[in-house]
């Protein structure tokens, strides 16, 4: 009896007070996107894709640029709610969990990677409606956009960009599987 | 049934017993308020300490320590231009510059105790409207204003951060000039310093963070394009709830070891007390079995056990309800970035009742099994 006693008790001391919690599937967006995040989605970019890092310091506002790249660079990539998202370039920044050894529970920061290669092969891509200003609609889970997704974007250079800060206006925007 | 008064004379048959009885349920029901009294406390300071209409902006890549981040100064100046939605009074934006940095501080008398310091401006006091200074000035070059929990912080007497005292900060003498208090937040734990003399002393180029509060949390949506836009700026957006939340999952293992002291002490207090139980029942073996001879169920001898043992370990509880009321009820407790309040509030009051309560039911299983699982016959003729 007295060793019943002692296993009821240990196990009430042994049981795991850290049960983790179920992973939830990443957020995706309910709502219909609106026609002008279709209109991008549905169009297919043209041009011959270029990096990041390679064609930042020759692109001026105005310019054409078709880019191709993966959703990484940062921890946060995506806004809740406006279409925008970091766009990093895989030949300068690399995914930690593709590192050897490296199990990276956030990957897509490429926290690995120096502030210097980030700040050189990341640029944000927004989509923007007639007003000029982002769309107010979250793209993470719309048509295959997320963390680490690859993509070709076809757009125009923001205004204010310049050889340290990369914005497009993507007109044409395609996941590649 | 056994009538009440039954269990309640049976109590004090064995004085000793009874006191030991008190004495371990106290003690475990005291560890158990102790142990969710400082998990509250910290998490209540966390959860407090972090506006939802606060945003951080802090250098990416640094959005777990703050101390770490770098920001470029400019960046106050750019956000205050360019992001909606920020509270705004008599024309002036609330954002502010901020340095946090955490060093020795040394006294007069040699004492040195590692403090949080925040470099700041006036501005500070928009984006942090709980800040209210209670005595002195806000602090100009080659002062310092302490928050009134600081020299609890410092573990020093509290005459030693009064206003127009001296503490060295890395060699520089620095005078206390106000006191402010920041109810239930860590920050009444930080000495707050002028940002250009904190960027000094931490021989800095750029500022920690730039805070900015919100008229509408649902803003911070703006705050977080802007950080995405302005990737030359190297920021990342976080609310100031938030980050506290992260602060309070870092220190979650802390928390899980206070449950665990607790528990391993518990667990001996508990053990210990069953055993005594177990062989303090032996004389009444033959009394229960009589007891039963004469009609009594072994449910209705069971029940007024359990009332025996209740009524035991609830006094225990109380014992160590009034016990927590005095010696922990509104104690300060310093831990690395600030201090927190240990309260006895209803929910610890009433988990003390419980744990004394379930003690009860636990200590009711050794005189079960020593005085009504035996077969009655080898029942009445034990000694």
């Amino acid at each position: 009896m007295k060793t019943t006693i002692i296993l009821i008790a240990s196990s009430v001391f042994l049981v795991s007070c850290n049960a983790k919690k179920a992973e939830t599937p990443p957020a995706a967006n309910p709502a219909k996107p609106s026609a002008a995040l279709e209109k991008v989605l549905s169009t297919v970019p043209t041009g011959t894709p270029r990096s990041i890092a390679a064609s930042r310091d020759s692109l001026k506002p105005g310019d054409e640029v078709t880019l191709s790249g993966r959703i990484m660079g940062t921890k946060s990539p995506f806004v809740d709610g406006r279409a925008v998202f970091v766009l990093g370039d895989p030949e300068l920044l690399t995914p930690c969990n593709e590192n050897p050894g490296d199990n990276c529970e956030t990957p897509w920061d490429t926290c690995c990677d120096s502030p210097e290669d980030k700040k050189k092969g990341t640029a944000s891509i927004q989509i923007v409606g007639e007003d000029g200003r982002v769309l107010k609609e979250g793209l993470e889970g719309i048509a295959g956009i997320e963390k680490l997704a690859t993509l070709t974007v076809s757009g125009k250079v923001a205004d204010g960009s310049n050889p340290d800060l990369l914005i497009v206006n993507a007109t044409a925007l395609q996941v590649r599987k | 049934m056994l009538p009440f008064s039954y269990a309640a004379r049976n109590l004090f048959r064995s004085k000793s017993r009874l006191f030991q009885t008190i004495g371990g349920s106290a003690l475990v029901v005291l560890l158990v308020m102790s142990a969710l009294a400082i998990n509250d406390g910290m998490n209540r300071v966390l959860a407090a300490s972090g506006s939802p209409e606060n945003v951080i902006l802090l250098g990416a890549g640094s959005e777990e320590s703050i101390q770490r981040s770098e920001v470029p100064e400019r960046v106050a100046g750019i956000v205050e231009a360019a992001v909606p939605g920020i509270s705004e009074a008599l024309g002036v934006r609330a954002v502010s510059s901020e340095i946090h940095y955490m060093n020795y501080l040394s006294l007069d008398d040699g004492t040195r105790a590692q403090a949080m310091f925040r470099g700041v401006t006036p501005q500070a006091l928009r984006v942090h409207p709980q800040v209210r200074l209670m005595e002195g000035a806000f602090p100009s070059s080659g002062q310092a204003m302490a928050g009134r929990l600081a020299w609890r912080k410092l573990g020093v007497s509290e005459a030693a951060m009064k206003v127009g005292g001296k503490v060295l900060l890395d060699g520089q003498e620095i005078i206390i000039s106000g006191i402010f208090a920041a109810p239930g937040t860590v920050l009444e734990s930080e000495i707050w310093l002028p940002l250009g003399d904190l960027r000094v002393i931490a021989k800095r180029e750029t500022i920690s963070c730039v805070v900015l509060r919100l008229d509408d949390a649902a803003d911070f949506t703006e705050v977080d394009l802007f950080a995405k836009q302005r990737l030359d700026l190297e920021l990342a957006a976080l609310r100031e709830s938030d980050y506290y939340g992260q602060l309070s999952a870092f220190f979650k293992p802390l928390r899980i070891m206070t449950w665990i002291t607790a528990g391993l002490i518990a667990a001996g207090a508990v053990f210990g007390g069953l055993n005594t139980l177990y062989a303090a029942f032996a004389p009444r073996v033959r009394e229960m079995a009589a007891l039963q001879a004469i009609g009594f169920s072994r449910r209705t001898l069971w029940f007024s056990l359990v009332q025996e043992s209740t009524m035991a370990c609830l006094a225990g509880a109380l014992l160590a309800s009034v016990a927590a009321l005095v010696l922990l009820d509104g104690r300060t407790v310093p831990f690395s970035i600030g201090t927190f309040t240990l309260e006895i509030t209803p929910l610890v009051a009433a988990a003390g009742i419980l744990t004394g309560v379930g003690l009860g039911w636990i200590g009711v299983i050794p005189p079960t099994v020593r005085c009504l699982m035996p077969p009655l016959p080898t029942a009445l003729r034990m000694s």
